[in-house]
């Protein structure tokens, strides 16, 4: 357990790099913003001069660029900087998109799953016969579909023609539990709160999904089939496993790149989804990174990437352990 | 059909043809290779690298995956003296019951055989459960420790938990080695199961296996290119060369007075027969080529003693003295008469 | 001794047609070369064979091809260009459902200023909220994908080529370092990085075009734009060099992995040995050993940057109208959602071929290059 927990120490302590480094080049990204960002911050053109004068004074852009940053990063770790264009907290704001993204999140993943790991798995069973091929093209078609025009036709068809789903608002129960409404609906067993969620929510979450649906379906089938070519497989004929046997072993050892896939796109999902968060009107992560964008939000835009960044790494982290629980090759 | 006296068969196999249909075309891997295994014997095929040897053992049970396939021949297994089983007209699920218990392997390289993410116990364990010799899992592990003992596995308590791995070649051998025990069966095929190991370790494998069979009274067929082994373990012998069977003899016998000039090469090609033959320089030649092998004798292109009849057919299968057979058409009595 | 397992198909014979063709031109400049090369040529000829008995290979080369046609003479054979305002010809233009009619009448503004012939037009596709046609906008929009992919692919991935070829190859502190700089990268969501770049770019990028007027008209020329469209361009221009800066790392890494394991390789351990010069090992022995699963990547993210790019234009960043761009022709055109579905349909459906096709064929090509599945795949050429 020592060495589990030097591993852990050692990849934290790489961690802060790669941390510092995307809020760097976030805050680079924004200090090229041509323009003057406190007049923009204060109102445009028409912004008064003391206004402007004091944004400056208030967020220290007269200082120099590292002591800007600092200072930055500063009010954001501890969750004292005011956005000046929200004049909330940002830290509260980016709290306050959670629990849509998570949501989204868990439908998305959910959806990836179910569809994604057995259409993989029947197409390598099945390999080279014509519902390998449909399986395989179908993966294609999805990983080809810009998910913006998918949106469109979906909403067209389950919206517009049969209204089988809502387009405004986020359910919220009357009661919070952890926060995250369908969490909570779950734990309290409301089936009316559960219904008003899966309704507002398994549109956007297939639209998003579904490139990934294809792109894991791919990989589990071919992770499947390399596993099936390893020396160990033909010496389990010779000793006469059966071939339900057989597939275990094989799904097992197919599993490494599949958990890999699996958490980096886990990871993506909770780092917002700006496209699909902006034709569904969901107030999640990714609609606020790109609000901050466009208002050039640069302190909230820091946030939000500082928030991703962490997503980024810990999901890391936890596919590295998850490994290990995989295969005992690996050793910390 | 040559077998020694009093032989009791336990697998004859005749006329068997395999082939693999690559891009670069049908290789005729096995050509017509006919032999006798007798209960209890220790069997030998010796040969070059590439010459067919594990193709025709895992042809015994049909292990050929594509793009290889049987397309002639017959194998008969005898499970009991005058029981016979026609191994090529069995179900699947029906072989699946031989393989892994009846007739056992063990490979070259134990790394392939081990999967990597179950421990040594389990995978025995599962062989065993395979077969109903144990109804879980559980019981088989502990079994499985009695066995790594049977096939000296230092610390047998440990290693049943230990994953392929955190042990050494010999080691994996080993557990390898009682996995193919583990059932108790009639017949274990030991495909070159010491080449990957250290010269120290193969000798302790080797003994192993011998002090296996002689308690089990089980048979072994043993394939190796090295012809130390072959004297020092094997009753009879096969020399296979590309994809046939050229010679077979009883072990002293093919040593003290091998006919065909392939053996005759062979022998003196390695006059230490402990030493690897992995390639043989002092036979001019290369190794044919299986997609478009020689007409007639295969070997006829590097044989010292070849004559036309040689290119033109195959040489019969000619007995001379007990159990010796060769094919070569010096024995002959044209050839006798033409080389002599 | 291959061939003869092969019954040999019409697209088989083009192939060799086309290989030795070439091989044929070179060999007369280069005396002898054929010769050294005969071993990869036949390798190259049976690789495309194999590519011609995969079907979905085919359908993707032929999708390819087809959009890389229209890219090149979609300019020439549209019907009006890509900023033709139907509108000033007949207000019934104005989001002209596909199969209308519009007339345009002897000495109208559209006659006079936009120089359109008067006479009556089918739009086959229909027309946006300006009357511009949508059949004439994809044209042009497929020119715009394919060179924004074109330069795309022309830089990014080299990048991560360079860099993960010297961290594999050199180690140390050096991979240290450059492993570090990918990590940030992947680090951050690419749309993202991707989004706050062409945000920021624009204003820099039409200086540059405005400082250099020959890089302009390349620009204009290749992109089929008029003169008066710099500064649309330049936006356009933007989200090329935003997808430059998101698209190296995964090479980098991608690459840093193939050279590692290649470097096991005993030739290369051989070499080294030997001190033969570091560049010289890279280009003779660990390039070419990559090159195949590099050259599938590259296929596939072909298509990739091409919906990557259609996303951002989606998002409003990139290239904004007159411009036709596939991913703003459906932002715009949703703003009429659920009316106008033309104006997403048909672009949307652009965008999926286009990319599917660069799908398929790099897929298929996975399948060839892979020794494991490429067996399988010339064994069924066999016919068995
Ligand atoms: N999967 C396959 N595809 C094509 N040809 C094969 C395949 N497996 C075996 N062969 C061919 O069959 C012939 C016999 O192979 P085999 O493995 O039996 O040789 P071997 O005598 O066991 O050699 P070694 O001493 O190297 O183990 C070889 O020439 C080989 O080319
Ligand atoms: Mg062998």
């Amino acid at each position: 357990m020592t060495s589990f927990r030097r591993f852990l120490l050692r990849r934290m302590l790489t961690f802060i790099p790669t941390i510092v480094g995307v809020t760097i080049v976030t805050f680079i990204i924004a200090a090229v913003v041509p323009g003057n960002p406190a007049k923009l911050w204060a109102g445009g053109e028409k912004a008064s001069p003391e206004v402007v004068e004091q944004i400056i004074k208030e967020y220290r852009l007269d200082r120099p660029l590292y002591e800007q940053y600092v200072f930055f990063m500063y009010k954001l770790l501890t969750n004292s900087m005011v956005s000046p264009v929200t004049f909330n907290y940002v830290w509260d704001e980016i709290l306050e998109r959670l629990p849509v993204t998570i949501q989204l999140t868990l439908f998305s993943f959910t959806y990836i799953i179910l569809l994604g790991i057995p259409l993989g798995i029947i197409s390598a069973l099945k390999r080279d016969t014509w519902i390998d091929a449909v399986i395989r093209i179908l993966a294609l078609i999805g990983l080809s579909t810009p998910i913006f025009w998918l949106a469109y036709l979906l909403i067209y068809i389950f919206f517009v023609k049969y209204e089988l789903t809502s387009l405004a608002g986020t359910p919220e129960p009357p009661y919070s539990i952890t926060g995250i409404p369908l969490i909570d609906a779950i734990i309290k067993l409301d089936l009316a709160t559960f219904r008003d969620i899966v309704y507002r929510y398994w549109l956007p979450a297939l639209t998003l999904a579904y490139p990934y649906i294809g792109f894991v379906a791919r990989l589990v089938r071919n992770s499947f089939l390399d596993a099936m070519s390893l020396d160990f497989v033909e010496y389990m004929d010779a000793r006469g496993l059966p071939p339900t046997w057989k597939y275990r072993h094989v799904l097992r050892n197919s599993l490494i790149p599949v958990v890999t896939a699996l958490g980096l796109i886990f990871g993506g999902l909770l780092t917002g989804a700006p496209i699909t968060e902006t034709i569904f009107s969901l107030p999640g992560i990714g609609k606020f990174l790109l609000d901050s964008i466009n208002n050039y939000d640069y302190l909230g835009l820091m946030g939000g990437v500082l928030f991703v960044g962490v997503i980024y790494v810990t999901i890391n982290l936890i596919v590295d352990v998850t490994y290990a629980l995989i295969d005992p090759r690996v050793r910390y | 059909m040559v077998v020694p006296e009093g032989c009791d068969p336990i697998i004859e196999v005749r006329d068997l043809k395999v082939n693999f249909y690559t891009y670069a075309g049908v290789v005729k891997a096995i050509d017509g290779v006919t032999f006798t295994i007798c209960r209890g014997e220790t069997y030998c095929l010796v040969g070059e690298t590439g010459c067919g040897k594990s193709v025709t053992s895992k042809a015994l049970t049909r292990l050929i995956q594509p793009p290889g396939r049987i397309e002639g021949g017959e194998i008969y297994y005898y499970p009991e003296p005058g029981k016979r089983v026609d191994i090529l007209k069995l179900s699947e699920k029906e072989l699946r019951r031989i393989r892994g218990s009846e007739i056992t392997y063990v490979y070259q390289d134990p790394s392939a055989a081990l999967d990597p993410l179950y421990t040594i116990g389990y995978q025995v364990a599962e062989t065993m459960k395979a077969h109903g010799l144990v109804s879980r899992i559980k019981e088989g592990v502990r079994r499985a420790v009695d066995i790594l003992r049977t096939v000296a596995m230092p610390d047998p308590e440990v290693r049943v938990r230990s994953y392929p791995h955190e042990l050494s070649g010999g080691m994996k051998q080993r557990s390898v080695i009682g996995m193919a025990i583990a059932n108790r069966p009639k017949l274990l095929i030991a495909d070159e199961p010491t080449t990957a190991l250290d010269v120290t370790i193969q000798a302790q494998i080797m003994d192993l296996l011998l002090e296996l069979k002689r308690k089990t009274g089980m048979t072994l067929l043993l394939i190796t290119h090295n012809l130390g082994l072959v004297a020092e373990y094997c009753d009879r012998a096969a020399v296979m060369y590309a994809g046939r069977i050229v010679e077979e003899a009883p072990v002293r016998e093919l040593f003290k007075n091998p006919l065909h000039p392939y053996t005759q090469a062979l022998l003196k090609a390695v006059p230490n027969p402990l030493a690897r033959m992995d390639k043989l320089e002092s036979i001019p030649g290369s190794v044919p080529d299986l997609i478009r092998p020689p007409r007639g004798c295969r070997f006829h292109p590097r044989c010292p003693l070849r004559m036309d009849v040689c290119s033109r057919e195959r040489p019969p299968e000619v007995l001379r003295g007990r159990g010796h057979r060769v094919a070569c058409w010096l024995y002959t009595d044209e050839g006798g008469v033409a080389g002599g | 001794m291959g061939e003869e397992v092969y019954e040999k198909k019409i697209l088989d014979r083009l192939v060799d047609l086309v290989v030795d063709g070439v091989a044929g031109l070179i060999d007369r400049v280069r005396p002898g070369w054929k010769k050294r090369r005969e071993a990869r040529l036949s390798e190259l000829k049976l690789t495309l064979y194999a590519l011609n008995r995969s079907p979905t290979g085919l359908l993707g080369l032929a999708l390819v091809l087809f959009f890389i046609a229209l890219a090149i003479a979609g300019p020439y054979i549209a019907p009006f260009s890509y900023d033709a305002q139907l509108i000033f010809c007949d207000t019934e233009a104005r989001l002209a459902p596909p199969g209308k009619v519009v007339v345009v009448e002897e000495g109208s503004i559209c006659h006079q200023v936009l120089g359109v012939e008067p006479g009556e037009y089918k739009l086959w596709l229909g027309a946006d909220d300006q009357g511009r046609d949508l059949l004439s906008r994809l044209l042009y929009g497929a020119r715009t994908s394919l060179v924004v992919a074109i330069l795309v692919m022309a830089v990014g991935p080299w990048i991560g080529i360079a860099l993960g070829l010297i961290a594999g190859y050199k180690g140390g502190v050096i991979d240290e370092v450059i492993m570090r700089i990918v990590d940030v990268f992947l680090a951050f969501p690419g749309l993202v990085l991707a989004i706050a770049l062409s945000a920021v770019l624009p204003e820099r990028v039409q200086a540059f075009l405005e400082a250099n007027p020959a890089a302009t008209s390349i620009a204009l020329d290749l992109f089929a734009v008029k003169e008066q469209h710099v500064g649309p361009l330049a936006r356009l221009l933007t989200v090329v060099i935003a997808l430059w800066i998101v698209w190296w790392p995964g090479y980098a890494r991608l690459v840093r992995g193939m050279v590692l394991s290649a470097r096991e390789n005993t030739y290369v351990e051989a070499a080294r040995a030997l001190g033969i010069p570091t560049g010289r090992i890279l280009r003779a022995h660990i390039l070419p050993n990559i090159l195949g699963p590099l050259l599938v990547y590259l296929t596939l993210d072909f298509g990739a940057v091409i919906l990557v790019a259609a996303g951002l234009s989606f998002l409003g960043l990139g290239a904004v109208p007159p411009l036709a761009d596939w991913g703003r022709i459906i932002y715009d055109g949703s703003q009429y959602f659920p009316n106008a579905l033309w104006l997403i349909v048909f672009p949307g459906l652009s965008i999926m071929l286009t990319v599917l096709g660069f799908n398929l064929l790099g897929d298929a090509m996975r399948d060839i290059l892979d020794p494991k599945t490429r067996r399988r795949i010339e064994f069924k050429v066999k016919g068995r």
